[in-house]
């Protein structure tokens, strides 16, 4: 019980200390919202790819910069209303 | 196979620009960041810049900034990179080098979102700064001075908030109060809880959360931060700026928000100002402030911004005190979009643009309050202030400017879309072809190697010259006046004279005999001139009395050299005589030798500061051995050491002092001067002198211009006359003709082949480039008035007065202007005629209305003006002078918006560069890959173009995509088209393939045949996952690259029209081009700048071959959701930025083939392959060592650096290796032991790598 208690909290702790740390029970928004704003993030650092998006989009790369910092803040709209998976399940299986 | 990775063409975009004075001397430099390199550039008054120092840091440089102590003269340089530690480096001016002083790691390495290192922050009086991630962290250093005035850093402090999304970051100017950093930061903890549905449009919510200012205080007392202050700002705010504080100014801060400018502060109210917009933009979507700099000195300071329209706007505030009442956003002028903007201290402005060249503006003024009032009344009833730009948007001619004047350009081919090495013009070397810029700065770039000149005049001779000199106005140590007097020409059996000054006159009355072939003419002494001429010499004073001495006998003098003070002749048969200046000025013979061999050169070396008469020269006959001779006293004309040329005969001889800051050849002197310390035989005079030169840091070269082509380069020991480090190079075909010269102040060597070499010093190393010149046959230094700095020279009959520019350079540019940004040119095979596809989205239109615009505007104008006189009812005497608003002559374009496209295809003379035919594509459509095919057996040519209308790229749609069909017409000079064929996506690649058309229609392959009314589809396969980016054909064989999915290799069986894909790569792969190197390999690149080589197992590759049913291939299963077969992978590297292109091509003539690539940031490197085992243990041995002992600048390590996103595999850094040269003498000697070779070996083996296989 101990370990799994250790195990818990070290789990804990990376999550606080690496944003985006994901878990046993992670939704596929979260998943994706996180993978979203890790490429976003990579995106702004190399300065690069500001270049080629502003260069495929015609828009200057301030513009593009101030954009992609804009989608960080939801970059996959928000969260769904948490639904049953049983209801899901079922939805599902009716389509 | 294994590859050696060497930077050709270094990144030419700028990220981001500092200045500051970064060597501790009153001259303000600035530093411009790459993005994977560092470089310091200076400026002289006349602001033209120099490149000083280039540093390659192997890291991604994500954020610099300058910082200085209080009270401190000299700025450091604070790095913030991917490698998770922040740097601080100190500029050397010594070595010219960076030095790392500070090293603080704090996270992970790579870019990470909640890594600090994206955005710096420094406190305005120089006590602090502040390091951030995009997300969440931000730590606080605090920076002092120890005892001994070193730079100090503490510990950090945390300034961490979870949830956030930082924008921008600033120090606030609080005087000496606890310093402060202003952030600006949303929250996005509510995003992310829940609130929504999921049947709620998402693009509502984005942006339009609260955006907050926040305010850290670092408290010095308590060493720790506190949030002090957070207050709510727009929600489209993106960049906060400083505003001078303590007795300078307010304090506070200024917020850019679209369409404002707010002045925020602690305890004070928001003043709001609007800002100008030009015509035509649209006021429905926010104008951004893109960049910023300010300005401060005493009594006023000012900022200057700029729009995403490339328009500047200075802004200033109206003070008492710390209130601040008024907010002025004024009009400045247009130029090209920045990333950078810096303000210089002595006005000037440096504008790093995004794309293409970077500018230094002088201030020509800092604008006037008119512009401000032409804004005003212009204000329409939505509260939009109008101006009137004088330029296009982000247009780069600086003609219209009223307040800034460009003085230089950086030149920069970023970004280079797409780039072939063609030798179309059949010159001897290829040329590289670069479609570079976007929208109006898009050009079609021809590169040759070699710098450009520019030629000041030229005239014709009665004759064919046989040399060239010049002579100096004074020599005499008082008065040196460098601008020449004459420009002496010598022909067979006559000489003439011209004098040179407002304009270049014949002069009889020099002195000089002009009845004789010249020899050599040379200024001596206190200005006496010394004429060389078969029969003997002329000695003349500066009082026109000659001095003549006669050859005996039957003798003539064959070659002849002289230097200030000292001059050698040879006479026919092998006789040397060798002359002094006394201290009366009269040439006295020192002693005869005979060599008993005809010469066939002499040379004397200069003479080294500080001395009288130089110690040696150089002799040779036509067979060699070169011979460098003592010239003192006691060993007269002895040998001192020779050069072996193995009897290939000796054109030129050429003794230069060249200050070289090679770690090596600086320290290998040192050493030799401690060895001749240590031996006894060394005279305590010539000890003395040696650490005259060693503390000059010039060497004394000597090079040898050979018969064949070939220049050899040795050292010559200043002190015993040793030579030593021979490097050789093949110039071209002519024999070498050398010839000294200056530039930038520094001695320099032309050496004339069949082309124009010039050797000079560049960054503090001999770097040796071509000029684009015809072929020269004499050359000489001429400084005049015009130009202080100037070469004369002749070719044939032909006199040429030429300069040297941008000087640094490898490559001479020839700019073409295009209409559009480029995608995608193609030779065609049988005219060579360049075609073009340009493709723009969001064009800037350039149907306007002028009329109608300039009619709007001055309705509107005459409406206000009537408003305002019926509000004051004053009559305005202005009004009269400018009742009438100017009407506009140049257009001002605005975006067009998304899923608005222009496309052209353009054919263009390979030679005249002279456009052929522009055609537009019509109802909108985009152009996206373009391709020359011919159909069955008919072999004409036509010109297939793949387009699609209404695409929008982000989510991806489009209305409808076509496969149009042109036919060449008037000897291709122009095109028709036939037909258009509808497809069901847009194509991204295309290839001829066996008479038929293949294509990639999103992920399906397709092979199209020529039908009467539309292209027929023949055969397909939809087994490819994505969408098709590129596609080779060889043989039976596609090549086929997926833009998510790496590459893919495809069979196509005739017998029964199928396609299958049969091979397939095991790592996803964003592929942006590829290239076939043999008929089983293919390298590619992709997004995130990696290139890597992927080759068909041999066995596989003998499979598919003779499987002559391909039921195999047809019932064979996948393997891991793929194709049957796998690709083998054999090399893989990350490059640093985006690779556009790949091309398999050989630089020199007759060299070996390599890959070169270019990259988004204007960088053009290449891939060597190795030939023998041998080289690769070397390189990489040596690579290895260089890891370990040259630890790379942004504390990033090099290895994890090139194995970014892929294990680096088989490819070794030259760009690493050749940093050996800047690493200390102990450093060199410990790894060149393990190498089992000497420094100036592993010198040489790196320099002939470079210079044998590419330029």
């Amino acid at each position: 019980m101990s370990e799994r208690e250790s195990l818990n909290s070290q789990l804990e702790h990376l999550q606080m200390r690496y944003v985006g740390t994901g878990h046993a029970d992670i939704s596929k928004h979260e998943w994706l919202t996180n993978q979203h704003r890790d490429s976003l993030s990579s995106f702004i650092g190399h300065s690069s790819f500001l270049s080629l998006f502003s260069i495929a989009e015609n828009e200057s790369v301030g513009r593009v910069r101030y954009n992609t910092l804009t989608k960080m803040i939801s970059p996959c709209g928000p969260t769904p209303k948490i639904k049953d998976t049983m209801d899901m399940e079922k939805e599902e299986k009716n389509i | 196979m294994y590859l050696y990775n060497l930077t050709l063409q270094r990144p030419t975009s700028v990220y981001q620009s500092i200045s500051g004075n970064f060597s501790g001397t009153k001259q303000v430099e600035i530093v411009l960041n790459h993005g994977r390199s560092l470089e310091l550039i200076r400026y002289d008054e006349n602001g033209k810049m120099q490149s000083v120092l280039y540093s390659e840091v192997f890291g991604v440089v994500r954020s610099i900034i300058p910082f200085r102590l209080t009270s401190g003269t000299k700025d450091y340089i604070i790095v913030g990179s991917d490698s998770g530690r922040v740097v601080i480096l100190e500029y050397n001016p010594q070595k010219n080098q960076f030095d790392k002083i500070h090293q603080e790691t704090f996270g992970r390495s790579g870019c990470r979102r909640i890594v600090p290192g994206q955005y710096l922050a420094v406190d305005p009086k120089g006590r602090a700064f502040m390091i951030g991630a995009i997300e969440k962290q931000k730590l606080v250093y605090i920076l002092n001075r120890d005892s001994s005035a070193n730079l100090t850093i503490s510990s950090p402090l945390e300034a961490h908030k979870s949830n956030t999304i930082v924008f921008s970051m600033c120090g606030v100017d609080v005087g000496f109060e606890n310093p402060i950093f202003a952030t600006i930061s949303v929250d996005y903890t509510e995003e992310d809880s829940g609130s929504g549905s999921i049947d709620e449009i998402m693009d509502e919510d984005i942006g339009k959360k609260k955006k907050l200012l926040t305010y850290y205080e670092l408290d010095l007392g308590l060493n720790n931060v506190v949030r002090k202050w957070s207050d709510q700002v727009d929600d489209s705010a993106n960049i906060v700026m400083s505003v001078p504080g303590g007795t300078e100014g307010p304090g506070g801060v200024l917020v850019a928000s679209e369409d404002y400018i707010v002045y925020r502060n602690q305890d004070h109210a928001e003043v709001r100002s609007r800002i100008p917009r030009r015509y035509g933009s649209d006021p429905k979507k926010g104008l951004l402030i893109i960049s910023h700099s300010s300005h401060k000195q005493k009594g006023m300071f000012f900022f200057l911004v700029q729009s995403e329209h490339g328009d500047l706007y200075k802004i200033t505030l109206d003070y008492q005190g710390d209130q601040v009442s008024q907010v002025n956003v004024n009009y400045f002028d247009t130029i090209a979009l920045s990333n950078c903007l810096t303000v210089l201290k002595n006005g000037f402005l440096f504008s790093a643009s995004e794309f293409g060249d970077h500018t230094l503006y002088f201030f020509k003024s800092i604008g006037d309050e008119e512009e401000e009032g032409q804004a005003k009344r212009l204000e329409d009833k939505d509260g939009h202030l109008w101006f009137k730009p004088r330029n296009s948007c982000g247009a780069t001619n600086t003609d219209e400017l009223k307040n800034l004047e460009a003085t230089s350009h950086l030149s920069s081919l970023s970004p280079i879309i797409d780039f072939k090495t063609l030798d179309l013009v059949r010159e001897e070397n290829p040329q590289l072809y670069s479609l570079c810029g976007t929208g109006l700065n898009s050009s079609l770039k021809v590169l040759r190697h070699g710098l450009s000149v520019t030629t000041i005049t030229t005239a014709n001779l009665p004759g064919i010259p046989s040399g060239i000199w010049t002579v100096p106005k004074s020599t005499s140590p008082t008065a040196p006046d460098q601008t020449d007097k004459y420009i002496v020409v010598s022909f067979v059996g006559t000489t003439s004279v011209l004098s040179v000054g407002e304009t270049i006159q014949e002069n009889h009355e020099s002195g000089i005999l002009e009845t004789t072939t010249t020899l050599l003419v040379k200024s001596m002494g206190d200005d006496a001139i010394i004429q060389v001429f078969p029969t003997g010499f002329r000695h003349i004073k500066s009082d026109l009395r000659i001095n003549e001495w006669r050859a005996p006998g039957r003798k003539t003098i064959v070659r002849a050299s002289a230097n200030q003070s000292q001059l050698a002749i040879a006479l026919s048969g092998g006789e040397i005589i060798y002359f002094e200046l006394d201290q009366a000025g009269n040439l006295i013979e020192i002693i005869k030798k005979d060599l008993r061999r005809d010469i066939a050169c002499i040379e004397i070396s200069p003479i080294p500061k500080g001395r009288n008469m130089a110690r040696f020269i150089a002799v040779s006959d036509w067979e060699g051995p070169i011979r460098v001779l003592s010239l003192d006293r006691d060993n007269c004309l002895g040998q001192v050491s020779m050069l072996d040329t193995d009897k290939v005969y000796i054109e030129s001889l050429s003794i230069i002092e060249m200050q070289v800051n090679e770690m090596g050849i600086e320290s290998s002197l040192q050493q030799s001067k401690k060895s001749q310390n240590n031996s006894s035989s060394t005279t305590t005079s010539s000890s003395a002198a040696s650490s005259v030169t060693s503390n000059m840091g010039g060497s004394l070269f000597l090079f040898v211009g050979l018969k064949n082509g070939v220049v050899k380069r040795a050292t010559l020991d200043s002190v015993t006359g040793e030579l030593s480090d021979i490097r050789t190079r093949l110039l071209g075909r002519k024999p070498v003709k050398l010839f000294k010269v200056k530039v930038r102040g520094s001695n320099a060597m032309l050496a004339l082949s069949s082309r124009v070499w010039l050797n000079y010093i560049n960054q503090g190393k001999l770097d040796i480039i071509p000029l684009s010149i015809e072929p020269l046959e004499n050359a000489s230094n001429l400084s005049s008035e015009q130009s202080a700095e100037s070469i004369v020279a002749t070719s044939e009959n032909k006199i040429v007065i030429f300069s040297i520019d941008k000087l640094g350079d490898l490559f001479n540019q020839e700019t073409i202007k295009l209409n559009a940004t480029p995608k995608r040119f193609i030779i065609h095979p049988q005219t060579n005629y360049i075609i073009i596809l340009e493709t723009e989205t969001n064009y800037n239109t350039d149907n306007l209305d002028v009329e109608k615009i300039n009619e709007q505007s001055e309705k509107l104008y005459l409406e206000k003006q009537k408003e305002l006189q019926q509000e004051m009812d004053i009559d305005d005497e202005d009004s009269n002078q400018d009742s009438k608003i100017e009407p506009l002559k140049k257009l001002f374009k605005p975006k067009a918006g998304k899923g608005q496209w222009k496309s052209y295809i353009k054919i263009m003379d390979p030679i005249t560069h002279e456009p052929l035919e522009s055609l537009v594509l019509e109802d909108g459509e985009a152009g996206f890959s373009v391709c020359t095919c011919s159909f069955g057996e008919s072999g004409e040519i036509f010109l297939v173009v793949g387009c699609a209308t209404g695409m929008i790229l982000n989510p991806k749609s489009h209305k409808s995509a076509h496969l149009n069909l042109y036919r060449f017409i008037d000897d291709g000079k122009k095109l028709e088209l036939l037909y258009k064929t509808e497809v069901e996506e847009p194509v991204y690649a295309m290839a001829q393939f066996q008479g038929k058309l293949v294509c990639g229609v999103g992920k399906s392959i397709r092979i199209y045949d020529m039908g009467k009314k539309k292209l027929l589809r023949k055969c397909e396969t939809k087994s490819l996952p994505n969408t098709i980016v590129n596609i080779h054909s060889l043989g039976d064989r596609l090549v086929v690259g997926d833009i998510q999915e790496s590459i893919h290799f495809i069979k196509y069986k005739r017998s029964e029209n199928m396609l299958y894909v049969f091979a397939d790569d095991l790592a996803p792969r964003w592929i942006t081009t590829s290239v076939m190197i043999d008929y089983d390999t293919v390298a590619g690149a992709d997004k995130f700048g990696n290139i890597f080589v992927l080759r068909l197992p041999l066995s596989i590759s003998d499979e598919v071959e003779e499987d002559p049913t391909g039921s195999k291939l047809k019932f064979e299963t996948g393997t891991l959701n793929g194709a049957p077969h796998k690709l083998e992978h054999i090399a893989n590297f990350f490059v640093g930025d985006t690779v556009t292109t790949l091309n398999k091509t050989s630089l020199v003539v007759g060299g070996p083939e390599v890959i070169l690539y270019t990259t988004i940031s204007g960088a053009i490197g290449a891939l060597i392959p190795f030939t023998s085992r041998e080289d690769v243990d070397f390189f990489s041995t040596l690579e290895m060592n260089m890891r370990a002992d040259c630890l790379p600048l942004c504390g990033r390590d090099h290895l994890a650096y090139r194995s970014y996103y892929f294990p680096v595999k088989n490819i070794i850094d030259g760009d690493l290796c050749e940093q050996f040269s800047t690493l200390s003498y102990q450093k060199q000697l410990t790894i060149s032991e393990e190498l089992s070779r000497s420094p100036s070996e592993v010198i040489k083996k790196l320099e002939e790598i470079r210079s044998q296989k590419l330029l």
